[in-house]
């Protein structure tokens, strides 16, 4: 008996050191596994971003061979510069107002859209159809809408007497910012109706009934049953909509390139218009790294975020 | 058994994903030419040679371009390959060649001094001159298009692209002012009476931005003798003329004889103002005359084209001119057979051709081609052959192809006329701006 004992005990070390070295060789695989993709990561997003923070300490012109080595100079300019700050400052005007208003209309229009309507199929379908439009089209079309000669919003305002004078949509500096802001949202907030929208599905109908036993009016019922259930719906949407907002390029671009006066100038039209056009490389690079910090909090937010409800769930 | 099974999936997966990189990593990458794409062939194979350009307003003027390339290498016994951008494309295709060591053998530009900035244009005196015989002399304008600062000849100008002065014929003549308008006096009184900005009619249309800048703010500053370089190419440009001109053109916004949309115009915008029937005057190379000649002859019979007075030399007119020009890589191993390509081009039995297939856009860089019946006879042609061209100077004239000139043409010019009719800054401000730029463009390109 007591060798047998012993001889478990003696087996058990045996089994829990095979298993240790399964585990490890399991382990060992799966980083293995991972390798491919970290390579990829590594060669596509790594070495370019290496590449852009050491071409940022650089006095590089694009198409020239030499590009000395300047030090924290491109990063100095662009703080010393009143243009660069004004194009932070832009940057969280577009993005906030932007994001605010493509909430509020994706949570109203997705609390409708999740009644029981008629032919809300059709309506959920039209409601896409913004988000699904190329952003080029989509945006001239705007651009044509906006024109203060022969567009359609001068024409309606005129017509209706609400202006007695052509509006300068995208050439006043004061209601260009707006006007761009608008087209995003336009362009955005279908994405938010959906990912609300699938959100609203997933809270329980006897959620509600309960609400309604204890008396909950529907403004209680949404604060206190709609609200929570949608939270992280909303939080991840906000965020990764956020991320996506605060580069974005193309819209302003298009509209306004940045003006009248950087009136719309944001980061992302600075380091292209320094980059490419201007063809400083390296300063423009500067853009775009001083620009990073901002993006990876927002990432880690977003990250955490996720986790923590994947632990919770 | 079940866990060895697994783990000899992994492996095997593993190894086989791990090969597969490998195989990747190690598999011979196509080689590419030096400085050429692509490269030519080699071993008696035909040589293969890339022309690079810019798409023209008419398709049919790209196309008999395209076809005097292709005639070239049917001739000369070389392939070619030939690719036109769009005016938003090409720039951009030129920086990123540039940068990428990997660019055409021969391309049509409107940047030559940046080519030659980065070591990429061939000195081509004799090419220059082989080719004025051939049509009896360039123009004066040529010489400023295609020799830089330094006095190399770099490139081969393909032709005049002015800039005209388009009058409402019958609107000025409703306020008692008839063609042409001879002095800058007249000018402004001119622009006085016709201007009703209460009726959304205005007297000219001068963007406030960089696009057409060339055409309509440089003009008001030459006019009154400002000029942006000294012949070494130094910048000067915060200086009292330059000052008085930025304020003419200013002010005509601020006086309200443009229509307010101008701080946000691009390139067409001018355009549309003047097809729209907005404005009673507007500078713009040949774009407007085309889409006129096209679609609204009725306008087209009422526009009088001229250049603009000089302010300080009355009687006396001024107006830049630009010119494509056609710039060979120094790299490039198939020099023969781009000089081939640019002679085609501008051949005797060629040339004629395509400036008229280039509508009113393009008009004569070399002496012979002044008298085509094309530029004589046609009514609107014939103005700008006589009251424009005569007078057509590049911007750079008074330096030569400088990268600096490029450079503050990209955004300070933008920069000063908005800071000056958006953000409310004095035009002594505004002028300070773009002078600083040139500053910082001649330390940028350590001339």
């Amino acid at each position: 008996m007591a060798l047998r004992v012993g001889a478990r005990r003696s087996a058990l070390p045996q089994v829990w050191g095979r298993q240790g070295t399964l585990a490890r060789d399991e382990a060992a695989f799966g980083y293995l596994l991972l390798l491919p993709a970290a390579l990829l990561i590594l060669v596509l997003v790594g070495v370019p971003f290496l590449n852009a923070l050491w071409l940022s300490f650089h006095k590089k012109l694009l198409g020239a061979t030499d590009a000395p080595w300047i030090g924290l100079q491109n990063y100095a300019t662009l703080i010393a510069d009143l243009v660069f700050w004004q194009a932070v400052k832009n940057t969280f005007v577009f993005t906030v107002g932007s994001i605010g208003s493509k909430l509020v209309i994706g949570l109203l229009i997705a609390l409708v859209l999740n009644e029981a309507l008629p032919m809300r199929g059709l309506w959920r379908s039209i409601v896409m159809l913004p988000y699904a439009m190329p952003t080029l089209v989509s945006v001239l079309v705007w651009k044509w809408m906006y024109n203060d000669v022969a567009g359609v919003l001068n024409y309606l305002a005129t017509t209706a007497h609400v202006a007695d004078h052509q509006i300068l949509w995208l050439g006043d500096p004061s209601i260009a910012m707006p006007a761009v802001i608008a087209v995003n949202v336009w362009r955005g907030f279908p994405f938010f109706v959906i990912t609300i929208l699938a959100g609203l599905q997933t809270v329980p109908q006897e959620l509600y009934d309960a609400a309604k036993v204890d008396g909950a009016g529907v403004w209680a019922r949404f604060a206190q049953v709609t609200l929570p259930g949608i939270l992280p719906v909303l939080a991840v949407t906000t965020l990764f909509s956020a991320i996506l907002t605060f580069n974005d390029f193309s819209i302003i671009w298009i509209l306004t390139q940045g003006g009248p006066g950087n009136a719309t100038n944001v980061l992302a039209t600075l380091t292209y218009k320094i980059a490419i056009p201007g063809l400083e490389l390296g300063k423009g690079v500067a853009v775009s790294v001083l620009m990073l910090p901002i993006l990876v909090l927002m990432i880690v937010f977003l990250n955490r975020f996720i986790s923590r409800r994947e632990e919770l769930a | 058994m079940a866990l060895r099974s697994r783990r000899a999936f992994l492996l095997t997966a593993t190894s086989g994903i791990g090969v597969a990189l490998l195989a990747a990593c190690s598999a011979p990458s196509p080689s590419a030419g030096p400085t050429s794409a692509p490269a030519s062939a080699s071993g008696g194979s035909r040589k293969q040679v890339t022309f690079w350009g810019r798409q023209q307003f008419l398709p049919e003027s790209n196309d008999y371009l395209t076809e005097s390339v292709k005639l070239a290498g049917q001739k000369g016994g070389f392939d070619v390959s030939v690719q036109l951008f769009t005016n938003d494309e090409h720039p951009q295709k030129e920086v990123v060649a540039m940068e990428s060591g990997v660019v055409p053998d021969i391309t049509y530009t409107y940047a030559p001094a940046l080519w030659d900035q980065n070591g990429y244009a061939l000195e081509i005196q004799s090419l220059y001159d082989d080719i004025g015989k051939s049509g009896g002399g360039w123009l004066d304008l040529a010489d400023g298009s295609s020799k830089t600062t330094a006095g190399k000849r770099i490139a081969v100008p393909m032709n005049t692209e002015p800039w005209f002065v388009h009058f409402r014929k019958d609107k000025f003549a409703e306020v008692g002012v008839s063609m042409p308008i001879k002095t800058w006096d007249e000018m402004m009184s001119a622009f006085q009476k016709v201007n009703k900005p209460d009726e959304g009619f205005y007297a000219f249309d001068g963007q406030m931005t960089e696009a057409d800048w060339v055409g309509n703010c440089l003009q008001f500053m030459w006019a009154f003798g400002g000029r942006l370089f000294d012949k070494e190419g130094t910048p000067t440009i915060n200086t009292p003329q330059n000052i008085a001109g930025v304020k003419a053109y200013t002010d005509l916004f601020k006086n309200k004889m443009m229509p307010a949309s101008v701080v946000s115009q691009k390139a067409s915008g001018n355009n549309e103002a003047w097809l729209s029937g907005q404005v009673a005057g507007v500078s713009n190379p040949g774009s407007i005359v085309l889409a006129m000649r096209k679609d609204n002859k009725d306008l087209l019979a009422n526009t009088y084209l001229q250049a603009f007075p000089s302010q300080v030399k009355p009687g006396s007119f001024v107006q830049t001119a630009g010119a494509a020009t056609l710039i060979i890589n120094k790299k490039s191993p198939n020099l023969d057979e781009a000089m081939q390509i640019a002679r085609m081009i501008l051949a005797p039995d060629r040339y004629p051709t395509q400036l008229e297939k280039a509508g009113s856009y393009w008009f004569p860089i070399l002496k012979n081609y002044l008298t085509l019946p094309f530029f004589t006879q046609d009514e609107w042609n014939k103005e700008v052959a006589e009251n424009i061209v005569p007078w057509a100077l590049p911007a750079t004239a008074d330096t030569g192809l400088s990268p600096i000139f490029d450079d503050i043409t990209i955004s300070a010019t933008n920069d000063m006329l908005q800071a000056i009719t958006v953000q409310g800054k004095s035009v002594e401000e505004g002028v300070k701006i773009l002078a600083d730029a040139a500053a910082a463009a001649k330390a940028k390109f350590k001339l």
